[in-house]
């Protein structure tokens, strides 16, 4: 067993300075102690990493295991194969119990077993009361193993995933996320939007296969948090998991991304009191060291709410919208940066052309040392928050491992940002957000103020919203 | 098992307690301090030091339930003003704002005068919105906008935000637990002394949101027109937001009004959960709050709905999918007939293995979404008994509808059996559990239950009424409320 983190005490002091006389200025505050909780780590004979935190607040185990798979796996003609083999895995029973036996069973004791997926992995999680944890952990494993995918609720499922499809127009605000999702990733897999034919075409063998396919202890990660003591838990593994094979080869997935540069402005025409619009392009990975200035530079932008500076002239000033802000996003395999406003049509000009004004000016101009200090100060104070639960501190460690991130990334996130200088923010600004390169979509009543539109900012290219089925 | 057993045995048609939820009060009890201070303001605190966090709210019993015709939109409104500082906070120079202030008053007086015209002259109204433009970008000058944000922020303060709804207003704040000292003295500088500056901006916002939240949000329009069908008389009907017309010219006068009349200790509770210690928290918000003057009284509705005499039916027509929503009125959450339909809700709907979901979505696979709730509307008055779905294409929102029916009268028909309503009840005790692994689901637990019904002891005696109801009983209760006569539905079709 490995001991990932030594009882770490931080103590957060930032000392801060106010130009102003005010009472709060006076106060003085006692140092804050944070004690990080350990995770401990261990390895199956078959692969399959087990990541512990013991928690006995209250007598409930949390259970995750994670596989390699997700969207980014799903091929072009399938997509929503992901999804459809979560929700078809959970609702359709598994070998020890059938589905409507295993809803009722569950759902009696108050337990959860749910699946899902998110880009590069799929999920089974557990949710019980330890005194339950006994007969509810032979389904948890089976459901993730040994599902049986019954055919009438695999239909069920299917026919619901393509309902889901038909509401997936019926908020403005759905659509332009992603449709602009769509925009900035094109046809890489982080752009994949699932239609009627992708997922009419997925039978219940495909989801069955890939099942088998996805499902392997190489490469493995189960999350554990909550009322056992260690040496049951590993008792408890051995027993559920040790049939569990591994496969050889751990599953790979390509998440290579070469994504264009080139602004594009379009719209789409939707009957909506409200104009909702995103902008924005691709942006740096999480592993580049810019990133944590171009953090700081995106709170002072949009990301620190109404200490930004979209919110302040857009929102407060200027009273054009209600929801205003800016995010940096960076995975280890891509990142955006983008900015979303959503304000009445006739606001719609002059709010783009104060977000546009907005990321020029965090880029041409150094920001004022107040609001370097705040975006900074705040970032690194409000530390103490990424630590408010165990099974938060314990599922972030087992994401770090599987984004090759290293495993004190936290600590490393908070030395770097203290290193960060004021030149750090223009410079990474400067660097990553090319405004010549932004793509801009607007949906709403667009064809009222085309005219406007187009004379400010060049043409705007119609896209047109498929027809629900 | 043994614990089953033993509530089978004892159950009874009246309140009881059981061992299960007298423990389950006992240790929750054991973390929690309750005291009031002079001036009437009420605090409790609840301790978990597992993390050096504290959860912060402060809570107003008042909310869109407390409004009538010319000031609807009041409470939440004032939620946004509230956040504008005082005459500390919130100005670099506060006699040149309250010059700038005055005459954007008089200005904005004029123009909402004239807006309210049948025949408003849109020259004027130009040269007004010109005017307004510029002493707006005077006024700019001379405020902090946000003044609390960031000084919360630099001090690692998280979440600053509020609610407001039909019961209540909210403040909320989650801070390090070494600022408590900081959150006291913000906090009281926020309610004991507004200045409720740069409000015509703010008002703009507000339209803003309600755009989002309602006028571009098929759920949001639906839910609008339900409540006002549903509710003829008693203030539940008037949408929390405030209407459309009303806003665009809801004078500040109008909200100093209502701060005046609603903002006061004792009508307040703070709630803190966390790591924090009594013997410091309290001698804290002694200092700061300890001067607020109390009030005599809060003005109240004494509006009661009237008996429901058949029912009713709205249809809204949009380009979304169809779905709806139907609403029963039913008697207050913390009264027997309160809780058994929470329990009914949760039997009928409550899970893939409750017989609604069972029947519409599983077997007549009619339905994408099938669902019951009890307490819609708010908790400090009688509220509604809710149902609703969506149908899955080809199906209709009245194939739907009457399936959920034919449930209803089946289960009125067949019963529950005692098997089945033992597993729901489980399920309710497991859940208790659950709840209080979140610091802000206690937190708000405590808030609600002692804000609207009185005391948070209410949080297990719905455990105990629930637990005491026998099979018979709760179809009985559900089959007095449950009637067409008392029904309100409002669909939403979609435009062809």
């Amino acid at each position: 067993m490995k001991m990932i983190q030594n009882l770490l005490i931080f103590c957060l002091s930032i000392s801060i300075n106010y130009s102003l006389d005010l009472p709060h200025t006076k106060l003085s505050y006692p140092e804050l102690k944070l004690e990080i909780p350990v995770v401990s780590q261990f390895k199956m004979q078959n692969g399959l990493k087990v990541f512990y935190i013991k928690d006995s607040t209250l007598p409930i185990i949390k259970m995750a295991l994670f596989v390699k798979g997700g969207s980014f796996t799903d091929s072009k003609s399938t997509i929503g194969l992901s999804g459809l083999l979560s929700s078809s895995q959970r609702d359709g029973g598994n070998h020890l119990m059938s589905a409507t036996n295993l809803d009722q069973f569950l759902e009696e004791r108050g337990a959860t077993i749910a699946a899902s997926s998110s880009d590069t992995v799929n999920e089974v999680s557990l949710q019980c009361l330890s005194t339950d944890l006994k007969e509810i952990m032979p389904l948890f494993v089976s459901t993730a193993l040994n599902p049986s995918f019954e055919r009438k609720r695999f239909e069920i499922q299917r026919k619901l995933a393509l309902e889901g499809l038909r509401r997936q127009n019926d908020e403005a605000a759905q659509v332009v996320r992603r449709k602009f999702n769509k925009l900035i990733y094109k046809d890489h897999v982080a752009g994949n939007e699932a239609s009627f034919a992708t997922v009419s075409s997925i039978d219940l063998e495909k989801v069955k296969e890939e099942h088998k396919k996805r499902f392997r202890p190489d490469g493995a990660q189960l999350l554990v948090v909550g009322d056992i003591a260690l040496n049951q838990l590993k008792v408890l593994l051995n027993k559920s998991f040790s049939k569990w094979k591994p496969q050889g080869k751990e599953n790979t997935i390509d998440t290579s991304m070469n994504l264009d540069f080139a602004s594009e402005r379009q719209y789409i025409e939707m009957d909506t009191p409200q104009l909702n619009i995103r902008v924005g392009h691709k942006s740096l990975k999480i592993s580049n060291p810019d990133y944590f200035p171009l953090l700081i530079a995106d709170y002072i932008l949009g990301g620190g709410g109404f200490n930004s500076r979209l919110m302040q002239k857009v929102r407060t000033e200027m009273g054009l919208a209600y929801s205003i802000y800016s995010y940096v996003w960076g995975d280890v395999y891509y990142g955006t940066m983008g900015v979303y406003c959503g304000t009445k049509t006739n606001g719609a000009v002059d709010s783009l052309s104060e977000i546009l004004n907005q990321i020029n000016k965090v880029r041409d101009e150094k920001v004022t040392e107040a609001e370097f200090n705040l975006a900074k100060n705040t970032m690194i104070n409000q530390y103490v928050f990424k630590f408010s639960s165990k099974y938060q501190v314990a599922s972030r460690m087992l994401y770090f491992q599987r984004k090759n991130l290293p495993d004190n990334f936290m600590q490393l996130y908070l030395e770097s940002l203290k290193k960060v200088t004021i030149e750090d923010v223009q410079g990474a600004a400067k660097k990553y957000w090319k405004p010549e390169s932004l793509k801009i979509l607007l949906v709403g009543k667009v064809s009222t103020i085309k005219d406007a539109l187009e004379t400010k900012f060049g043409k705007f290219k119609e896209q047109k919203l498929e027809k629900a089925q | 098992m043994k614990l089953i057993l033993f509530i089978l045995l004892t159950m009874s048609t009246h309140a009881q307690r059981f061992d299960f939820v007298q423990k389950l009060q006992e240790n929750f009890e054991r973390n929690l301090t309750i005291t009031t201070l002079d001036n009437g303001l009420k605090i409790m605190i609840y301790e978990k030091h597992d993390v050096p966090i504290v959860k912060t709210r402060i809570g107003f019993k008042v909310g869109s339930v407390d409004e009538h015709a010319g000031n609807f939109g009041c409470a939440h409104m004032l939620e946004h003003m509230l956040f504008k500082g005082n005459k500390v906070y919130g100005t670099k120079d506060l006699d040149k704002e309250g010059e700038i202030t005055k005459a954007i008053e008089t200005l904005a007086y004029k123009m909402d005068k004239e807006n309210l015209l049948e025949h408003p002259n849109r020259t004027i109204l130009k040269l007004y919105k010109k005017r307004m433009k510029k002493l707006v970008t005077k006024l700019n000058k001379v405020v902090i906008k946000s003044p609390y944000n960031p000084i919360y922020s630099q001090n690692g303060g998280k979440g600053l935000n509020a609610y407001t709804n039909t019961d209540n207003t909210v403040y909320i704040v989650n801070i390090p637990s070494n600022k408590l000292e900081l959150w006291a003295l913000l906090e009281s500088s926020k309610f004991t002394n507004p200045v409720l500056r740069s409000y015509y901006p703010e008002r703009d916002v507000v339209i803003e949101e309600r755009r989002m939240r309602t006028d571009g949000s098929p759920r949001g329009q639906l839910w609008e027109q339900f409540m006002l069908s549903a509710y003829t008389a008693h203030n539940y009907r008037n949408p929390v937001i405030g209407f459309m017309s009303e806003l665009q010219t809801l004078a500040k006068s109008t909200l100093t009004d209502f701060f005046n009349q609603y903002y006061a200790p004792n009508n307040a509770t703070i709630v803190l959960v966390g790591d924090v210690y009594p013997k410091q928290a309290i001698p804290l918000i002694k200092k700061y709050f300890g001067s607020w003057q109390a009030k005599k009284e809060f003005p109240r509705t004494h509006i009661t709905e009237p008996k429901q005499l058949g029912e009713r039916h709205t249809v809204i027509s949009s380009k979304a999918q169809p779905f709806f929503y139907n609403g029963y009125h039913i008697p207050k959450v913390n009264t027997l007939e309160g809780s058994a339909l929470g329990l009914f809700a949760q039997t009928i709907a409550g899970g893939k293995s409750s017989i609604m979901y069972k029947k519409l979505v599983l077997e007549k696979q009619i339905a994408a979404s099938v669902w019951a709730f009890a307490g819609a509307g708010g908790q400090r008055y009688s509220p509604l008994f809710m149902t609703g779905g969506s149908p899955k294409s080809p199906h209709t929102n009245k194939e739907v509808n009457d399936a959920i029916d034919q449930v209803l009268q089946s289960v009125f028909k067949d019963g529950i059996s005692l098997d089945e309503l033992n597993r729901v009840k489980r399920r309710y005790k497991s859940e208790y559990i659950y709840a209080m692994d979140s610091s802000d689901n206690i937190a708000s637990l405590l808030l609600d239950n002692e804000m609207n019904l009185g005391t948070y002891k209410e949080i297990f005696n719905d455990l105990d009424r629930v637990l005491a109801i026998t099979p018979k009983q709760l179809v009985d209760i559900a089959k007095k409320h449950l009637i067409k006569s008392n029904k309100t539905t409002a669909t939403l079709e979609t435009k062809k």
